[in-house]
């Protein structure tokens, strides 16, 4: 079974569910989350909670993402990158950086593969806890989809195919 | 109480509900990308064409590298004097005209993994008159049209 295969069994589990734009838009690449990180960017959210203004935000990045708008990335140690692979043991793990407002919202998980992130873990800025959600978020892979491994490469076309700008190299 | 986005055939314009923080939030950050992805665009074609390269942004604009770098990254808490800035260094300016917000959104192509449609495919009229969406266009110091945008 391939990756894609797998990732529509999971979504007919319900275990991962496919992040859907507001708009009708074409979707060049897709976002699929674990069902309580959609939820909370989905909403509905309290009134008055930071949430009503942050998940709208997260909201609007992975929109971008899935109609080809430009992203910038890293495969380096580069801030204010969109996307940033974290490093050492957690090369397969990236992150999509939610800059604004401050603190931000990071957006753990993987390539599942080209153009296709998966999402385990959403987390504010100020309370990453880097080991730890590099640990659940490799947790989480592996519940998911077992032996089958993300993208690693140190090509940044691998993970993104097009309109990417690797920042380090520019 | 909850609060959630509105499905944007929800505003009309006899809508006089008020705009919720939320939905200012998801469309001023939607504008910032879109206008972030137009100006990386023109950079990208700029750096493949004439050698365009941050460092040369940031003599232009007497700033340190970095600091093109973090404005290149992410549009972040770009102000519009961010924006004429930037074009600037690259010889171009922004034009603006405004374009009917869902008359401009449908799209047809569909990720082979993409297996739920829109929630708000079956909700698109386009008689309801709705957000304009700000098109930017890039015009060079020769008055051309740069780049279109859609």
């Amino acid at each position: 079974m391939s990756i894609h295969d797998e990732i529509r069994q999971r979504v007919a589990e319900g275990r991962l569910v496919e992040f859907v734009p507001i708009p009708p838009m074409s979707r060049y690449r897709m976002v699929f989350l674990e069902p309580n990180v959609n939820a909370r960017i989905v909403g509905p959210w309290p009134a008055g909670d930071d949430d009503e203004v942050e998940m709208p935000r997260v909201r609007a990045d992975l929109e971008n993402f899935i109609v080809k708008g430009m992203v910038t990335a890293t495969l380096r140690r580069t801030p204010n990158a969109n996307f940033k692979r974290l490093q050492d043991q957690a090369r397969k793990v990236w992150e999509i950086r939610i800059l604004d407002p401050k603190p931000g919202n990071r957006l753990f998980g993987f390539f599942a593969a080209q153009d296709v992130y998966v999402g385990t873990e959403l987390i504010r800025r100020d309370e990453v806890d880097i080991a730890a959600d590099i640990r659940n978020a490799k947790t989480a892979w592996r519940s998911l989809f077992g032996s089958y491994e993300p993208i690693v490469s140190e090509d940044i076309y691998d993970y993104i195919s097009e309109s990417v700008v690797e920042l380090h190299k520019r | 109480m909850t609060t959630s986005l509105k499905a944007w055939s929800n505003y009309t314009s006899d809508n006089e509900t008020p705009i919720t923080r939320s939905d200012k939030a998801y469309f001023r950050a939607r504008t910032r990308k879109h206008v972030h992805d137009v100006v990386l665009r023109k950079f990208v074609e700029l750096a493949d064409s004439e050698g365009m390269s941050k460092a040369k942004i940031a003599r232009r604009l007497s700033v340190h590298p970095a600091q093109v770098t973090r404005w290149l990254s992410s549009p972040g808490n770009w102000t519009i004097d961010t924006l004429s800035d930037l074009l600037l260094a690259m010889n171009c300016q922004a034009s603006v005209r405004a374009d009917e917000l869902m008359a401009q959104c449908a799209g047809n192509y569909s990720h082979e993994l993409a297996a739920i449609p829109s929630i708000e495919e079956k909700d698109v009229s386009t008689k309801n008159r709705e957000y304009s969406r700000v098109v930017i266009r890039l015009r060079d110091s020769n008055d051309v049209d740069c780049i279109s945008t859609s």
